[in-house]
């Protein structure tokens, strides 16, 4: 792990700017990461984003989970299949759901 | 350390924000109608601290005010947080220092004696001042234009009740507000002080009296010559308060009381009629017809809150928690104490309901509110899973023919209270915009809703987007631009 840190760094003095180490970062969380730092489990995105040249990648956090943005727009978050924001309360009885959100 | 990792039912979409917010120039998706000017005020609450007990009511959350401001076509929003005494004295210890909703029992030792209100939850423009309003203390004012908190305020010390409602009525025709405050003189007090209140907002008439059994008053019928007193199955006690409970259970064995009292009337006056277990929480409107004194109101069959348990240990029953458009009507000719009830909706809605506010006291047509319809998609792949559980619709219903005119809001999406805006000063009845602010679980954000009211079925005319999502809501409340000194 040290040694991979070195050589990043050591990449990023001699020859990569900012945004090609950012998108190398990318490519190594998605490498290490894999499937779990996309929201909902999915790799597709992923995939994308570990091909993509061109952009510079942003993690963020979303819903308590690590979140690669490859736009390099600092766009809103749009998760791939929604934020399924309403999911951590679903499995709530009724009595609990409205304990909480009454007027929900 | 604020930790509310062990608060289930604080996840996704229903996480505490915690932040004040100003977004200029919002983004809107459609066109805001050139009539409306003015500011839409919503009033909720959120846990700027966790809570003592996992049996605490969201009642009592912090208060959180949200003004979407507009002006010529552009909107404008700010929210912050009503800095009570208690907010002041949490932020100053870093950490909850009041018990359960109502229980000053419950409180740290430290807060004795400090007013505990949390005022959040309506909204009021009168007499050109703000206010913030929660049932269990003075109105709070709030300056409009900067959102700041300036503190309670008691009508040039004329107001003498410690509590004032949360939904005074505002009489269209004088301009007066009839207001009220229950457990007027303190905890576990049945003493009722009824207040009119002119529209310069000098305090012009006091009645007060009892209530049969110390209950929660949350709403009153007000009509061109009466005022309608609900009391219902919500109970009280000090040696509940001394257990350390929160303020209310429920008593099934309860009768549903309504006090019926002119609007000049002495205390000697007042009829109480008594009907089966009911919960009359809001109300829509109300008139006098003859000797007939009708009140209109979404009604639960029984307790609508889990958070105010059955006092027997019986369990809350979903069930009966469902509100129904219901007719009330009193007669005053009659010889008993009965009155007769109407279901005049077969569909559940949400108790949050509103009618053009211009026809208040008086013979009406329309009346709005949410509700859910699960036969309208809900995208559980966007989403969560919450299809039937949340409003997903607006409903326009026509009392004079049945009729309901429904509004989808989107199938990511739930609603929370709907307010009504009249086209202009001289429209007909029903005729205008509703409002209100949805939650858009797909995108983790709020948008605020605005479609006509003449074309519900076509959709919104325009949406507000917050890039956030906004505090729960429990009262929302249009203020045209000639209400308040606006900026």
């Amino acid at each position: 792990m040290k040694g991979a840190m070195k050589e990043i760094s050591a990449s990023m003095t001699i020859w990569l700017t900012r945004r090609g180490f950012l998108g190398k970062l990318a490519v190594a969380g998605a490498a290490v990461g894999g499937a779990w730092l996309i929201p909902g489990g999915g790799i597709s995105e992923l995939g994308t984003a570990g091909s993509r040249e061109d952009g510079t990648s942003v993690v963020s956090f979303h819903m308590d989970q690590p979140y690669l943005d490859t736009t390099g727009k600092a766009a809103p978050y749009h998760p791939p299949v929604g934020a399924r924001s309403a999911a951590p309360v679903a499995h709530l009885s009724e009595e609990a759901f409205r304990r909480a959100q009454s007027y929900a | 350390m604020v930790d509310f990792s062990n608060q289930p039912t604080m996840k996704g979409f229903f996480a505490p924000t915690r932040f004040e917010a100003d977004v200029y120039d919002c983004e809107v998706i459609g066109k805001i109608p050139s009539e409306l000017n003015g500011a839409f005020v919503r009033l909720g609450g959120d846990w700027f601290y966790p809570p003592t007990s996992q049996e605490d009511s969201p009642f009592n959350m912090d208060g959180y005010l949200g003004m979407f401001r507009f002006k010529h076509g552009i909107v404008n929003y700010k929210g912050r947080w009503v800095k009570t005494p208690r907010f002041n004295a949490d932020r100053k210890a870093h950490k909850q220092l009041f018990g359960v909703y109502r229980n000053p029992f419950t409180d740290d030792p430290s807060v004795h004696g400090l007013d505990r209100s949390v005022q959040n939850t309506t909204p009021l423009a009168f007499a050109g001042k703000l206010f913030t309003l929660k049932e269990d203390s003075l109105p709070y004012e709030i300056d409009c234009n900067t959102l700041k908190t300036i503190g309670p305020w008691d009508f040039h010390g004329k107001y003498k009740s410690l509590t004032f409602t949360a939904h005074p009525k505002v009489d269209p025709v004088t301009g007066e507000m009839i207001c009220y405050g229950y457990e007027a003189t303190g905890l576990e007090s049945n003493d009722v002080f009824l207040y009119t209140i002119n529209k310069e907002g000098v305090v012009t008439r006091e009645l007060r009296f009892k209530v049969p059994y110390v209950s929660m008053v949350h709403d009153i019928g007000l009509t061109q010559k009466h005022v309608i007193i609900p009391v219902f199955g919500f109970v009280t006690s000090m040696e509940r308060l001394k257990e350390g409970k929160v303020h209310w259970g429920w008593d099934s064995t309860k009768p549903a009381y309504v006090g019926v009292v002119p609007r000049e009337g002495e205390a000697k006056d007042i009829r109480w009629f008594k009907g089966p277990e009911r919960a009359t929480v809001h109300t829509l409107n109300a008139r006098t017809e003859g000797e007939k004194v009708i009140l209109e109101a979404p009604i639960f069959d029984s307790n609508p809150f889990p958070f105010f348990p059955p006092i027997d240990g019986s369990p809350w029953d979903p069930q009966k928690a469902r509100a129904y458009i219901r007719r009330n009507t009193f007669n005053l000719n009659s010889k008993d104490d009965g009155f007769t009830e109407e279901k005049l909706f077969q569909m559940n809605v949400s108790d949050l309901g509103r009618v053009d506010d211009r026809y208040l006291s008086l013979p009406y047509r329309y009346a709005f509110t949410a509700y859910s319809d699960p036969k309208r998609p809900f995208n559980q792949a966007r989403a969560g899973n919450l299809q039937g559980r949340v409003s997903n619709c607006y409903g326009r219903f026509d009392l004079a023919t049945g009729e309901v005119s429904s509004y989808f809001v989107g199938d990511t999406h739930s609603l929370q209270e709907v307010c009504f805006i009249p086209r202009g000063k001289n429209a007909p009845e029903g005729d205008g915009f509703i409002m209100g602010v949805a939650s858009n679980y797909a995108e983790m954000r709020s948008e605020l809703i605005i479609a006509d009211t003449q074309h519900l079925e076509d959709g919104d005319v325009a949406r507000v987007i917050l890039p956030f999502r906004a505090t729960s809501q429990v009262h929302g409340r249009w203020m045209a631009e000639d209400q308040l000194p606006f900026a």
